[in-house]
């Protein structure tokens, strides 16, 4: 534990030395991985898959705001339906813009979660999003958590109905009822985005109540929670889950969920104090939890050597005090001259004379 | 002569009017009701459009049936169900902008007064600072 917590310090002090640098390149690796994997799941436009493009792309996310990330990967997967089909691309603007109106627009801050649920999703660990939101973030992330859930689950109906969709002689009624059924009658995708709602909410309930091991409690909570009302959903809705698959994932996902906690909170409540005071109006009950931190080892240099050597005293030379050169003066050289030669009192005499 | 105290408060200012105060100094420039009323305008601009879509998508979904049904269908009562399916979404959707905007320009002014405390620190400063060099080279001030 202590190593792990001297990691932590290490990666902190780390951070706070090269922030300037770590968290563009933070914002490059999620904006690639996100690029890649949209292009490599959907994978209908090689023109789009070019590495450099998707390099390039990365390159801007790390500069520009998070939200930039969103829209641009939004352009991609336009531009992927677009090599299926135009109805395709044509349906995937007008559903982003739906989405960017009716919700996005409310939550500017909180879209990261838009982008990491399509990746959560794609490395089998959903329930992380909803835990994750609910620890760090507010109620209000559930909303683009809810709008990655269906950009994914667009991205899968692209994919499995690319044949149909892409074949001449599907009328565009037909394609179009096609996309929009498999949106609107997609109850998986809808029993997602509940479950979704409801593990933010438990999740940042339980968070904010004044226990110990409050985030803990929360992030089992949010799990089990999750699983039961996947299951019970799936039980109501009659849709055909892998419930084996749900539980394993959301086991992951705690484990992401507890490392997550670890590295933002990491609390110490075994050294937790409780104190009460009081002023004029108030009576105040103050409960401190200590941050478990633990100060780096303070390494010693200790030089052995054989031979005897005396003792010095340690001379501690004063640095020369760095004066600032005088600006050059264009005057002629003044030899150096000895006073003690110079009679003063007979030159000031002959000086007088003259005057 | 550098000033520590007040280089320290003119960086914490800049952070601030360059990062999060960036925005809550924009909307502070509004009065309240002229920052919501703006939110509510652009708000119906954007709520027509969205149901433009949505209509237009959904009529194209049922443009078949439409096409068979059309002459059966009482056009009345079918065009009155989308405008009040409209004002629905738009009262909906006023409501949702007003609460929205309500919070965003509260918590902007509560951002702004802490930037407001340290700019008049800073005048204070910089008055303080005048009147010192005035003494310094016997300059008074202008009454």
């Amino acid at each position: 534990m202590t190593a792990i917590l001297e990691l932590k310090q290490k990666m902190k002090e780390f951070y706070g030395e090269h922030d300037t640098w770590i968290l563009p390149l933070l914002k490059f690796v999620l904006a690639f991985v996100l690029f890649k994997g949209i292009n490599s799941y959907m994978g209908f436009s090689d023109k789009m898959d070019n590495i450099f493009i998707v390099l390039i792309l990365a390159v801007l996310c790390s500069i520009l705001p998070l939200n930039a990330m969103t829209a641009i990967a939004c352009v991609i997967v336009v531009g992927q339906c677009y090599s299926v089909g135009i109805e395709a691309a044509g349906f995937a603007l007008i559903l982003m813009i739906l989405l960017m109106i009716l919700f996005l627009r409310f939550t500017s801050r909180e879209n990261l979660a838009m982008v990491l649920t399509p990746i959560a999703f794609r490395i089998q660990v959903p329930a992380a999003v909803p835990i994750g939101c609910g620890l760090l973030r507010g109620i209000s992330s559930a909303v683009p958590a809810g709008c990655g859930i269906v950009l994914y689950h667009f991205m899968r109906l692209i994919k499995d109905k690319a044949a149909l969709l892409q074949a001449k002689d599907t009328e565009i009624v037909k394609k179009l009822q096609i996309l929009l059924d498999g949106l609107v009658k997609n109850y998986e995708m809808w029993l997602t985005v509940l479950v979704f709602i409801i593990v933010v909410i438990v999740v940042f309930l339980i968070r904010k109540l004044p226990v110990n091991y409050s985030w803990r409690i929360a992030i089992v909570a949010g799990a089990v929670v999750y699983i039961l009302a996947m299951t019970m959903g799936s039980m109501v809705l009659r849709v055909q889950l892998d419930m084996t698959s749900v539980i394993v994932n959301t086991v992951l996902s705690t484990i992401i969920s507890f490392v997550l906690e670890f590295f933002v909170l990491g609390v110490d409540y075994s050294r937790s104090e409780v104190t009460q005071f009081e002023d004029d109006e108030y009576v105040y009950y103050v409960k401190a939890v200590p941050k478990a931190l633990i100060t780096g080892k303070q390494k010693s240099v200790k030089t052995i050597s054989n031979e005897e050597e005396e003792y010095e005293e340690p001379k501690f030379e004063r640095e020369p005090k760095v004066q600032q050169e005088p600006e050059e003066i264009s005057v002629p050289p003044v030899m150096a001259v000895d006073s003690a030669e110079i009679d003063f009192e007979k030159q000031l005499e002959e000086s007088l004379k003259d005057l | 002569m550098l000033n520590e105290r007040k280089i320290k408060k003119m960086r914490k200012m800049a952070s601030f009017e360059a990062g999060e105060g960036k925005s809550d100094l924009a909307i502070t420039n509004y009065y309240r009701s002229d920052y919501i009323g703006l939110g509510l305008i652009k708000n119906f601009f954007l709520i027509t459009f969205a149901y433009v879509l949505m209509v237009g998508m959904y009529l194209g979904y049922k443009s078949e049936y439409l096409m068979e049904n059309l002459h059966k269908m009482n056009l009345i009562t079918f065009g009155a169900t989308f405008i009040v399916l409209y004002v629905a979404m738009l009262f909906l959707y006023s409501v949702v902008t007003y609460i929205y905007c309500s919070v965003k320009y509260s918590k902007a002014q509560d951002g702004i007064q802490h930037y407001y405390k340290d700019l008049n620190q800073l005048k204070k400063l910089y008055d303080r600072e005048e009147k010192k060099a005035g003494r310094e080279t016997g300059r008074r001030k202008n009454v």
